[in-house]
């Protein structure tokens, strides 16, 4: 499939935070769910990957943090060489990551939550959980409850606050708003909007594709673990790639790019 | 009596559970560590010990003076120690080949073997004490008679319910220990080294096994099962307290330790043992988180 690249105009010169090239994985040797992926990401940009099930959308964020048991290719954090690299090293090295499911320890208080996410810190901790702590009011005012205790987009919003313990440059967030009602979505995409303009580069996974583009800067679709598109959201939203690529799914999958589309 | 026998029950339960909450192993050898500690106390205070110069004499009225305390700490870097050396020469093989539950526990279970064994061949079958002679038990309130051991045994595991709580909530490692055991993925995708944790673990449960091995030894005779025997009230005690939660194992030692002294006033003393094992099943069949498990 063809990519559109004519998104690189405002970026041309700068260097990515971010840069994976011909890069493959899986989670079983000689078995690759992704094939031949490259991108970048910038530090002033929103980076949302979008694709139907299974498309290996997931599996490429953990690829890039490191947490896939085989990869292939190569990835750049920073200009520096960070293929092969673990998760504990591209987290110390900047790269905020908020898995899917599990992503709070549940058992733990919010202040806890943080204090673990700002485990390697050497020092500040105490400033840096108040400063996180001001990004979300919903936890501000009651650190000591318990993780278990919060609604769903509270959970989203304190695993994201873990993230940014360590002053993150690029914060991966695999499908913040799945599971999560249209009004929470819309506040935690609006939350996410403003992490982004305090400076960090954003890549995320998305089901929600419609809404969540309209918060990007730049969509990648992704089909069979293979990247069928990259260009600027309005280019995704509307072009013709995406229509097929999800009109191939077989039906009753709950994806629907149409919803809401600006015609 | 119920009570003595519970905090030592309740010592060693602390330890299995802080095990079983954060690596996830049953660990069947918990009971041979405890004998482990016993011995090792044991080899300080006895006549090879006093040649070391660690005899040192009585405290107030208690059965033991310094012999003991340094017995207790040689016992507890001991089994430590052992812990470590099980961990790296099993455990962790174990879990880089990917080792579900049943392996750990039947490796531990081989473990609890191989410890007692070598207890056996190094002390043989025979009871030792240790200190000799008769220790008079003092009245208390209501005519309630109790050794002043009795009153010390009950004070080192209310402390070291003290501590493992500081430890768990109150320091950095004690929170990467729950973080650990609550969602391990995350834990090290948030940097907190879980090797070292793991490791640290092994070492606070050896410690908490020594020392309850020591109580025991204390309480009762210093013989190469002792600690064995008391595998099952333990299990007892970490289930009704809810797996991986300390203070349920304090609640759950002492509730145990009261059962099986209760139970012999309605049934034969020799069924006593049999006490945990209908706790368990009670436990299993009616709140399977155990009294203060939480639901997630």
């Amino acid at each position: 499939m063809t990519a559109i690249t004519a998104d690189h105009a405002d970026h041309a010169g700068r260097q990515p935070l971010l840069q994976v090239e011909s890069f493959s994985g899986g989670y079983v040797e000689g078995i690759e769910i992704i094939h031949d992926i490259g991108l970048d990401v910038f530090q002033d940009e929103i980076l949302t990957i979008i694709g139907p099930n299974g498309a290996g959308k997931s599996t490429l964020l953990k690829a890039i943090v490191g947490a896939l048991p085989f990869e292939r290719g190569q990835r750049t954090f920073q200009g520096r060489d960070v293929s092969g690299w673990s998760t504990p090293r591209m987290i110390a090295a900047g790269v905020g990551y908020v898995p899917q499911v599990d992503n709070v320890f549940a058992s733990m208080s919010i202040r806890e939550n943080l204090e673990m996410g700002g485990y390697m810190r050497e020092q500040g901790l105490e400033d840096r959980i108040g400063e996180v702590l001001a990004m979300f009011p919903d936890l501000e005012f009651r650190p000591n409850e318990r993780a278990s205790r919060l609604s769903g987009g509270q959970r989203q919003m304190l695993a994201m606050a873990r993230a940014l313990m360590l002053d993150p440059v690029l914060l991966c967030l695999d499908e913040p708003t799945a599971a999560l009602s249209p009004a929470a979505r819309g506040e935690l995409l609006a939350r996410i909007y403003r992490i982004h303009l305090s400076g960090v580069g954003v890549l995320m996974v998305e089901q929600n594709a419609t809404e969540a583009l309209v918060w990007s800067d730049r969509g990648l679709v992704m089909v069979d673990g293979e990247q069928a598109l990259i260009g600027s959201g309005t280019e995704v939203l509307i072009s013709p790639e995406v229509g097929r690529a999800f009109l191939g799914q077989a039906e009753g999958e709950g994806f629907s790019i149409d919803e809401g589309m600006p015609s | 009596m119920g009570i003595i026998v519970g905090s030592i029950i309740a010592l060693g339960a602390m330890g299995l559970t802080l095990i079983f909450g954060v690596l996830g192993i049953g660990d069947f050898a918990h009971g041979d560590k405890m004998g482990w500690g016993m011995f090792l106390a044991f080899f300080v205070v006895s006549s090879e010990g006093a040649n070391l110069g660690f005899a040192g004499g009585r405290f107030g009225s208690l059965s033991f003076g310094w012999g003991l305390v340094v017995g207790l700490l040689v016992a507890m870097v001991g089994v430590a120690a052992l812990s470590v050396i099980m961990e790296r020469l099993v455990y962790r093989r174990l879990r880089v080949a990917g080792g579900g539950f049943f392996i750990f526990a039947i490796a531990s279970l081989g473990m609890s073997i191989m410890l007692r064994a070598a207890i056996q061949l190094i002390w043989g079958p025979s009871n030792f004490r240790y200190t000799p002679g008769i220790h008079p038990a003092v009245e208390i309130l209501g005519g309630i008679r109790v050794k002043p051991d009795q009153f010390f045994i009950v004070g080192v595991t209310v402390l070291a319910a003290i501590l493992l709580y500081w430890l768990l909530y109150r320091t950095r490692f004690g929170k990467a220990m729950r973080a650990t055991s609550d969602n391990p993925g995350l834990a090290e995708a948030s940097g907190i080294d879980t090797d070292r944790i793991r490791r640290g673990t092994w070492i606070v449960g050896g410690m908490l096994a020594a020392l309850a091995g020591v109580m025991l030894g204390l309480q009762a005779e210093v013989r190469f099962d002792a600690g064995f025997r008391l595998l099952l009230p333990l299990f007892a005690a970490m289930i009704l307290g809810g797996i991986g939660n300390p203070w349920g194992a304090l609640i759950g030692g002492l509730t145990v330790g009261i059962a099986q002294e209760v139970s012999t006033q309605w049934i034969s003393t020799g069924l006593k043992p049999g006490i945990p094992f209908v706790i368990v099943i009670a436990v299993l069949l009616l709140r399977p988180r155990g009294m203060f498990g939480q639901s997630r």
